[in-house]
């Protein structure tokens, strides 16, 4: 980096010095190896293409990927030299054009000379890319054509993706060489490299090349490095769009006449230039890959295919919207059928508690009856006395004993019309101990009736949670009622325990325990369903409301067997409040 | 004993505010009234053929029912009247009181008067049938000897046609006669024939 600043800096000022004549061309090189190395293998090239064109200077400047990108979209450079991948990459969009291509001093002018190698420890386990699966992975750069897309290519032919085949896949960048002392200190598993890069350095004696070892190994003719994949073009010459034609066709001419032997290319490890080659397998390899630069996103394909076909464009985007509008109509409709739906369902309830309540009117009336009767007797009893002039110091304790009896009948009436009200579900923290004696009420003539002995068993003296009262009185006293009237069918002793406690995630457990004669099988499965009854003149709703009430506050309904024989109906019910 | 009033009235119902109002009522007409809140308490507490009586009865209350306690009355053979006065009555409960020899049969709430008519009825009923129990009693400590001649002496026969009749001296029929009237406490022929008609006439 510091070094790469100190030449341009060094090369700016030489520029400034001799401004006088024609404009210095710049030439943008791929340095993967470092900008040291990049220098030191062009240097003889354009000393030689100055020398051959008068009055030209030329500027070398060595670039990572991403600069020799930028410098191409600026345009700030008139030649590059890189590889054929870059080159499709970037020049197909900004109107690059190849003078020439490098000849391989190493292969014998073998035109086809990049590809890459799968390296690995020559002391690790690994044998083939099956065995590096789930691995630390090393490469150059996601962009990098030798260092990675290659490679990448070899795989997707046979259907991985390196991102989802490794474990990690970590970028060097460059100066590649990093990537083989990351192999070597086994930073990474495996590392995808340009081919030749293995026999480079240990030309070099910066390793030794029997440490290592290239998985995946293919056999070209006159490619005499180690490689895993299949051989692309060698790096070319190429001029920018803005680079004067007449400049480019002398360069041209000039790179092509130079000798196998000149000095120029022994520094480039070339046997000088020859006609650009065909970039056809580059532009299959992105195609492969998805990468193409000049694959469109779908929506750019499809706006066009709209352009083309409005017709159809029009017609189709006519049925999304009609379709969209349907979607908005079938949501109302929806939501209007819910509502009646719902409305529907409190009116069943409704009419289910009237019914209720006519099934208990007699033992109601009954109830009524009492406190009238004690009203008549004590006003009679009254008169007589009075008559007899008996009264003077018992009159006020007899009006106050009239008037307890006459509230008496009050609450009696109050009770039943709380529970007969038209109502909208409203939820109020609500005593559970008051709620079931209010329920018990309701229900004391019918318990009588059938001689049923009702025990109340309460974990806790005070239970306050959050419900509609009237819905959760109209589940009890249903249940209750049902105990009840199953049990009438059977003799002996009928008792029935309402047991109340609190779970250990705070839900209240309501248990309706009876000794009756049990759920019958055939029906248990369909207990909650509606018009499922075992009852001669039952319609089946009652347990079905009570589901659904219990649903509506979040609870759960179920049947058990009474171990003791009989039935326990439980319900639970959310949020306990101290 | 004659005297209607002095019959006690028992009271049993399971509701506290009806049994002492009605108790509060009947006390203000001058009757005797004992009440219970179910029958259990009163069959335990009760002499019921000690004396006459007169109990108004709820139906329906926990434990023995009204019926229940009817029953009950009738198969001790008590001289207790029964009327029933009940919340929620209907006419079969109405028919089975009625064969079961209730005396009434009320649904809350009951005028005062009508059912004060009803208890003095009821009263009289029972006067009359622990008369008859007590009579029976008399009845039973006769010897056959002694009952034979009571049906004789009841139907009109003076002595002569019983000593023939039973073939017994004339003396003996008077000695047994003697002492007949002596155990039914009858001073007179018109005492006897009085007993004769509580006894047989009524049924």
């Amino acid at each position: 980096m510091l070094l790469r600043l100190v030449v341009s800096v060094l090369l700016f000022s030489m520029a400034s010095f001799c401004q006088a004549g024609s404009d210095e061309l710049k030439v943008g090189v791929l340095a993967f190896r470092g900008d040291e190395k990049a220098m030191h293998r062009w240097q003889e090239t354009f000393d030689y293409l100055a020398k051959a064109i008068p009055g030209s200077r030329f500027r070398i400047l060595p670039m990572s990927l991403s600069e020799l990108d930028n410098a191409v979209v600026q345009q700030s450079i008139d030649f590059v030299i890189t590889n054929p991948g870059q080159y499709v990459h970037i020049g197909s969009k900004y109107g690059m054009s190849w003078l020439a291509t490098l000849k391989s001093r190493r292969h014998d002018e073998h035109r086809e000379v990049i590809g890459s190698a799968l390296v690995v420890k020559a002391s690790s386990p690994y044998k083939e890319l099956h065995d590096l699966k789930a691995k630390r992975l090393g490469a150059v750069d996601s962009l990098a054509f030798g260092g990675f897309q290659i490679y990448w290519g070899e795989m997707a032919k046979q259907g991985a993706d390196p991102a989802r085949y490794f474990s990690k896949i970590d970028f060097s960048h460059y100066p590649i060489d990093a990537l083989i002392y990351w192999v070597r200190d086994t930073t990474v598993d495996g590392a995808i490299v340009p081919a030749c890069l293995l026999e480079k350095m240990d030309e070099e004696g910066l390793i030794h090349i029997s440490d290592y070892r290239v998985l995946e190994l293919k056999q070209h003719d006159n490619f005499k490095c180690l490689h895993s994949s299949q051989l692309y073009p060698n790096w070319s010459f190429a001029k920018l769009r803005a680079t004067p034609p007449l400049l480019a066709e002398k360069v041209a001419k000039a790179l092509l006449s130079m000798s196998a032997d000149s000095e120029a290319a022994k520094a480039s490890a070339s046997l000088g230039w020859t006609a650009p080659v065909s970039t056809y397998e580059i532009h299959q390899l992105y195609q492969l890959l998805n990468i193409h630069p000049w694959q469109e996103a779908w929506w750019q394909q499809a706006w066009r295919w709209v352009l083309v076909n409005w017709q159809w464009g029009a017609f189709f985007i006519v049925v999304i919207i009609l379709g969209f509008v349907h979607h908005l109509w079938v949501q109302v409709l929806v939501k209007r059928r819910t509502h009646e739906l719902h409305q529907q369902q409190q009116q069943l309830e409704h009419a289910q508690r009237v019914a209720i309540l006519g099934e208990l009117s007699s033992g109601l009336a009954h109830e009524l009856n009492q406190p009238l009767a004690a009203i008549n007797s004590y006003a009679e009893g009254g008169m007589i006395r009075l008559v007899k002039n008996q009264t003077e110091n018992e009159l006020l304790s007899l009006l106050e004993k009239i008037s307890i009896e006459a509230r008496r009948s009050g609450k009696i009436i109050q009770r039943i019309r709380g529970f007969a009200k038209r109502q909208q579900p409203e939820k109020q923290p609500t005593d559970i101990a008051q709620l079931i004696n209010e329920s018990l009420q309701l229900l004391q003539i019918e318990l009588k009736k059938s001689d049923t002995n009702l025990e109340l068993a309460l974990e806790q003296e005070k239970i306050i949670i959050n419900i509609d009262p009237v819905e959760i009185q109209q589940v009890l006293i249903n249940l209750i009622r049902n105990s009840i009237e199953v049990m009438s069918g059977t003799a002996g002793f009928h008792q029935i325990i309402v047991e109340v406690r609190l779970s250990r995630n705070n839900e209240v457990i309501f248990r309706i325990i009876d000794n009756g004669p049990g759920i019958s099988k055939s029906i248990s499965a369909q207990n909650f369903m509606p018009f499922i009854t075992t009852k001669k003149n039952g319609l089946g709703l009652g347990l079905s409301i009570c589901k659904r009430i219990i649903e509506a506050h979040h609870g759960k309904i179920w049947l058990e067997d009474n171990p003791e024989g009989g039935c326990i109906v439980n319900f639970s019910l959310p949020e306990h409040h101290e | 004993m004659n005297k209607t009033l002095e019959v006690p009235v028992y009271i049993v119902d399971d509701d506290q505010s009806v049994r002492e109002s009605l108790g509060y009522l009947l006390e203000g007409y001058d009757f005797k009234v004992y009440v219970f809140d179910n029958g259990d308490e009163f069959l335990k507490n009760t002499s019921v053929n000690g004396g006459p009586g007169c109990l108004i009865l709820d139906s329906k209350m926990p434990g023995i029912s009204g019926e229940e306690v009817h029953e009950k009355l009738n198969k001790i053979g008590s001289t207790f009247s029964v009327i029933f006065l009940t919340g929620h009555g209907d006419i079969p409960m109405a028919v089975t009181a009625f064969r079961n020899g209730a005396n009434d049969f009320f649904q809350k709430p009951v005028s005062a008067a009508e059912l004060i008519t009803s208890i003095h009825k009821a009263q009289k009923k029972s006067i009359f049938l622990y008369q008859k129990y007590c009579n029976e009693s008399l009845f039973d400590t006769l010897s056959e000897r002694e009952k034979q001649l009571f049906f004789m002496v009841a139907e009109g026969r003076i002595n002569k046609q019983i000593s023939d009749k039973l073939c017994i001296s004339l003396r003996t029929v008077e000695v047994h006669r003697a002492k007949m009237m002596e155990k039914l406490k009858a001073e007179n022929i018109t005492d006897l024939v009085k007993l004769y008609d509580s006894l047989f006439s009524e049924q």
